[in-house]
Formats: structure tokens, C-alpha cells, sequence
């Protein structure tokens, strides 16, 4: 698609709104920022210097590059097992990006399919899933996944299913409104009037008027997605060590706050520069394909 | 509003309530791992008699419609079960718990509203200006700064590179406040002794500054985009042309009716508080419910984890409910 010709003929809201996208830089330079993580999580064993987890008790605490003491080879330092910080940040990026994007996609295609039977059926189905959405809204997503994960236990696959157990509910209360609101229009009364089945009236003709929606909202769930996985991580009931996860890594420096900050403070800013370019993305593409959800 | 709406929206809770005991009580019924085992430990001395009396006691071998009866009934009388750790009831020792945690929700929320007022209004008077547009950015990368790792940063930084504040705990190991209210601040004034409360006080800085920044960035945003409508307004323009004083028509015209979205964004935004005085109870060692419950996850106390889980819920349903509330009582534009 070339972005520079306008044609005669009418261009189709999709094309309106990626235009409408890219021309907002900013929106562009933190989608770039964005992939550019995906793509180190990616290639993390051909892009860091050392091996995460190769401890050394002679670079024990070793400080950055910059400073007195520091080496090149080792450019953001060493924590308290002498491995490398870079290194653990890099394969860290797996950990939060995995997680980010697997919890939302998971809860998307859950969500979508719940808001729509709610929607669609109305009635008892309506009732009892709108019901559960209900209570699940009345807990605090951190206080809900840390009491998950304090019955469950540790580790990747729990920290996924806790989080997925509650994110649904935000999908679903979505597509759930606008089914309905879609629910009466001509063309899907005539959807059924034909006698197409429920179910291909639901994915058929609703879904992919909603589908822009749903897409958008899950884009700005990933930042938080990516902050509650490393609280759990911090707390230490998240990813369990050696696997290197940015939460983990900053409750590990704390013990060490006096002697070598940059434990707990690269993490940190990692955390800050992926958390913020995945919501100020998200917020970019709502105000290009969604207009509506932005308040 | 009349107070039969009132009621008819606490009458509207009442299966929330019931549906969140149940997802509280279903935490932790189907948790792999009897809690039995858990309490007994490895204490070899216990026969498979008593074990099975113990069970007996907590009603484990009811089936699972009959436990969460049991269960919803023990809770509105109050009885939560015994802690495993405490060897005491889990109500008495959150009841001794929440003083802390309600101390330092209220100071952050302070914090919050003296940064994000400030801040939001003045962004708003001088919309556009450098000012307006640092404010702006600092508030949308608030947001994405991770509150635990902000927490030890600002302990870095002011206790111990410059030894300003203490760097945890709420109060110094050598001064013991006698306890009246639980809340350290009004106990010390009580005592009559103000360096005791100014002792209090810097514990309390470090911690409330890392719970209320999340907020502040949020109330910023809100308060700037409300005042930016109510100066827009024809009361305001009417204010201004009448020859009131600026200062007078910013403050009392347009900030008292800005005042409705952040009020209510305040009680929604409730939860995030909660959650966030986990984080910060664990960074600054304060005794409050938070860290009580992050003990319990980590030493297997179920009954403390579903009590503490359940009672964050309740408050979280409590804040929405006043936020409805509020909306509605301060805005008479809507009815219910």
C-alpha cells in the first residue's frame, strides 16, 4: 500500500485509520520501540554478550562500564553471582514479552468468545456470564492473581492461567456491548432471517465489526499485563529464579542497594521503556482504528 | 438521590458479595494439597487419628456446596479461621494490621492530590506552554514506572545517598508509641510528645510519595482535562466578564466543578491503591495488611491469604459503591 498517493476512489476505513496511524509519529516511534523488543526477546541468545546465567564470584557486584572498576565486556555490570546484568536483561525481555502477549491473546479470544454468546443469546447465558464478570471485576488485579498464585504456587504456566482467569473479563464486558448494540441491526436480523446458524452469524457478521475494538483494547492490556507479571516476579511468587525475569532481578539487587544500585535500576528502566512504548502504541493505534474508545 | 436508591443498590452488591466468596472460597478448595498437612508440617508426632479429627474440625470432609455454606456463614459472624502461623484468629490479626495500611493510603493519597491539583490546574490555565507540557509527559510515563521499582530507587536516593530518610519501618526501634487508635500519627499527638510525631511523619514520607505517584499521574490528567472543560464554560466566560478576579474564578468557579471527575476517578481508582500498599508495605517493611498477605502466600497461611484476598475485594466494592455514590451527590446533573 503506498501511503503518499490519493486516490479517486474511496479508501476503506482500514486504510483511512493505518494512514491515520502512521502519521502520527509519535505513535509510530514507540510501535518501533515495541517491536524492537519483541525482536531482542526473540534473537536474545544471538544478541546477548554472555550467558544470563554464567556466575563468576570474581565480578562479583562489578559496576558499570563507565564507572571505576567497570569493563566494557560487561557494559551495565554484574549482580551478586557476577553474571552478566546485560545479558539477564535481554533474556529477561522474553519472560515480559511472553507473557504479555500470550496473557492477552488468551484472555482476547476467551473474552471475545464469552461477550459474544452473552450478547448474542441474551437471556440466561447473558445473565450468567455477566454475573461472573461482575465478581471478577470486584477484585483488584494484582490482589486477585497474588491469591491465585499464593493457592497455586509459582511459576510460568500459573502465572499465565492467573492472569488469564481475570483478564477475560475485559474482552468480554467489550465485545459483550457492542454485540448487543450490533444485535439489532438490519443486516444481522437479516443474517438470521436466512437462517445462517448462530454461530456464523456471531463470527461472521458481528465479529469482524468488532474484531478492530478488541485488538486495540488488548494492545493497552499488555502494559499492565507486563507490570503485574513483574510484581509477582518481584514478590517472588512470579517466575522462579535461575530464569532471569526483570521483577526478580530488581528484588535481587535490593539487598544489595548500598553497595551497587545498578542491579535493581537497569531492570527498572527496561520495565519503564517497554511498559511505556507498548501503552503509548496502543493509545496511538485507539486514536487511529477506535476513535470511540478514547474518553 | 433518595435513600431508597441507596438501598436498592446495596441490595444489588449482596450477589457480588456472595459471587466473590464463592471465587475467595473456590481459591483455595481447589488448591491441590491438604491444608491439614500444611498445619501439621513435619511434626511426625501427629497420628493419622488426630489428622483425621482435624480434618473433622475444619469441616473438610463436607462436600464442597455444604463448606462454602459453612464458610460464608462462619465469615458474617466474623470468624475467618485461625491463622497457621499466628496460632490466632486471621480476623484479630488484620483488624491489628489495618491501622498501618489505612495510615498509609491516606498519606499517598494526600501526596497524590497536592502533586496532581497543582499540577493539573495550572497545566490547564497554561494550556500549551512548557510548563503544561512537561507536566503532561511526566503524568503518561507515570504511569509505566513499575511502583516497587520506584520505591527503592527514592530509597537509594534520599536515605542513602542522603541520609534524609529512614529507609523502613514506621517508626524509629527505639520510641514505642502507646497504642490507642493504631493510627501512629494520632497515637503520638495523643502522647503529647511532637518529636515522636515528626518521627512518624518521615517514616511515612518515603512510602506514601511511592503508593501516590501512580495516583498523582492519574489525578494530574483528570484534573487537566477538567478544568480545561470548565474554563471552556459559559459560567466561567460570564465569571471572567463580570470583572471577577482570575485567581477567584479559576479556584471557585472552575476547580469546585472540575472537582466531580476526580473525586469519583479517586474512589475508582481505589483498587490501584490497594494493590499498589502490597508493593510498597513489602519495600518499606510496614506492618500493614499487605505485607501481611505476602507473608501469608509465601509461608502457605491459606486461611490469612483467602481472608485478606476477600477483605481487599469487599473494600474495593465498598470504594465503587461510595464512588457511585459521590457521582451522583456532587453532580446534581445526573440522576440516578
Amino acid at each position: 500500500m503506498t501511503l503518499a498517493t490519493t486516490s479517486a476512489r474511496s479508501d476503506s476505513l482500514a486504510r483511512q485509520s493505518f494512514r491515520a496511524f502512521v502519521s502520527d509519529r509519535f505513535g509510530v516511534l514507540f510501535g518501533l520501540i515495541f517491536i524492537g523488543f519483541v525482536l531482542v526477546a526473540i534473537f536474545a541468545p544471538l544478541i546477548a554478550p554472555h550467558d544470563p546465567n554464567a556466575s563468576s564470584l570474581l565480578r562479583r557486584l562489578q559496576p558499570p562500564a563507565w564507572m571505576k572498576g567497570g569493563d566494557w565486556a560487561y557494559p551495565l555490570g554484574c549482580d551478586a553471582l557476577g553474571r552478566d546484568t546485560l545479558s539477564r536483561i535481554i533474556f529477561g525481555a522474553r519472560i515480559s514479552i511472553f507473557i504479555g502477549v500470550v496473557v492477552v491473546l488468551i484472555a482476547g479470544v476467551v473474552g471475545t468468545i464469552m461477550g459474544l454468546l452473552a450478547g448474542y443469546f441474551g437471556g440466561v447465558v447473558d445473565m450468567v456470564i455477566s454475573r461472573t464478570v461482575d465478581v471478577l471485576l470486584a477484585f483488584p488485579l494484582l490482589i486477585f492473581a497474588i491469591g491465585l498464585m499464593g493457592m497455586m504456587g509459582p511459576g510460568l504456566g500459573n502465572i499465565i492461567l492467573a492472569l488469564v482467569l481475570f483478564e477475560w473479563v475485559i474482552t468480554c464486558r467489550l465485545v459483550r456491548g457492542q454485540t448487543l448494540e450490533l444485535r439489532n441491526r438490519e443486516y444481522v436480523e437479516a443474517a438470521d432471517a436466512i437462517g445462517l446458524s448462530p454461530l456464523r452469524t456471531m463470527f461472521v457478521e458481528i465479529l469482524p465489526n468488532i474484531l478492530s475494538s478488541v485488538v486495540v483494547v488488548a494492545t493497552l492490556r499488555v502494559g499492565t499485563i507486563i507490570i503485574v507479571e513483574a510484581s509477582l516476579s518481584f514478590l517472588g511468587i512470579g517466575v522462579q529464579p535461575p530464569t532471569p525475569a526483570w521483577g526478580t532481578m530488581i528484588a535481587d539487587g535490593r539487598v544489595f542497594m548500598l553497595a551497587a544500585w545498578w542491579v535493581s535500576a537497569f531492570p527498572g528502566v527496561a520495565i519503564f521503556i517497554l511498559v511505556l512504548s507498548a501503552n503509548l502504541s496502543g493509545q496511538s493505534l485507539r486514536d487511529a482504528f477506535d476513535p470511540r474508545l478514547s474518553r | 438521590m433518595n435513600l431508597r436508591t441507596v438501598l436498592e443498590r446495596l441490595l444489588q452488591l449482596i450477589p457480588v458479595l456472595l459471587g466473590v466468596a464463592l471465587v475467595v472460597f473456590l481459591m483455595m478448595a481447589l488448591t491441590p494439597g491438604d491444608p491439614v498437612e500444611i498445619m501439621v508440617g513435619s511434626d511426625d508426632n501427629v497420628t493419622p487419628e488426630q489428622i483425621e479429627t482435624m480434618r473433622r474440625d475444619l469441616g473438610l470432609h463436607l462436600p464442597l456446596h455444604e463448606r462454602f455454606f459453612q464458610f460464608v456463614l462462619s465469615a458474617l459472624r466474623g470468624d475467618f479461621g485461625l491463622s497457621f502461623y499466628h496460632r490466632r484468629p486471621v480476623f484479630d490479626v488484620l483488624v491489628e494490621r489495618l491501622p498501618a495500611t489505612i495510615e498509609l493510603s491516606i498519606a499517598a493519597l494526600f501526596v497524590a492530590l497536592a502533586i496532581a491539583i497543582p499540577c493539573g490546574v495550572i497545566a490547564a490555565v497554561k494550556r500549551g506552554s512548557i510548563f503544561d507540557k512537561l507536566a503532561t509527559t511526566a503524568a503518561v510515563a507515570g504511569v509505566a514506572v513499575p511502583n516497587f521499582w520506584l520505591g527503592i530507587m527514592l530509597i537509594m536516593f534520599f536515605a542513602v545517598q542522603l541520609g534524609w530518610l529512614p529507609v523502613s519501618g514506621q517508626t524509629p526501634t527505639t520510641l514505642n508509641i502507646p497504642h490507642v487508635t493504631g493510627f501512629l500519627l494520632i497515637d503520638s499527638l495523643l502522647w503529647g510528645r511532637p518529636d515522636a510525631f515528626l518521627a512518624v511523619l518521615r517514616h511515612l514520607a518515603l512510602p506514601a510519595l511511592t503508593l501516590g505517584a501512580a495516583l498523582s499521574a492519574l489525578l494530574m490528567r483528570v484534573t487537566r482535562s477538567a478544568m480545561i472543560e470548565t474554563l471552556q464554560q459559559d459560567y466561567t466566560a460570564f465569571a471572567i466578564a463580570k470583572g471577577l478576579p482570575r485567581r477567584h474564578v479559576i479556584i471557585r468557579h472552575a476547580l469546585r466543578n472540575a472537582m466531580i471527575p476526580v473525586v469519583t476517578v479517586i474512589a475508582l481508582d481505589f483498587g490501584s491503591l490497594l494493590s499498589g500498599s502490597i508493593i510498597t508495605e513489602t519495600i518499606f517493611s510496614w506492618p500493614g495488611v499487605g505485607r501481611v498477605l505476602i507473608e501469608g502466600v509465601t509461608t502457605r497461611n491459606y486461611p490469612l491469604v483467602q481472608t485478606t484476598v476477600l477483605m481487599f475485594a469487599v473494600f474495593y466494592i465498598a470504594a465503587n459503591f461510595i464512588a457511585d455514590m459521590l457521582y451522583v451527590a456532587i453532580n446534581p446533573r445526573v440522576r440516578l
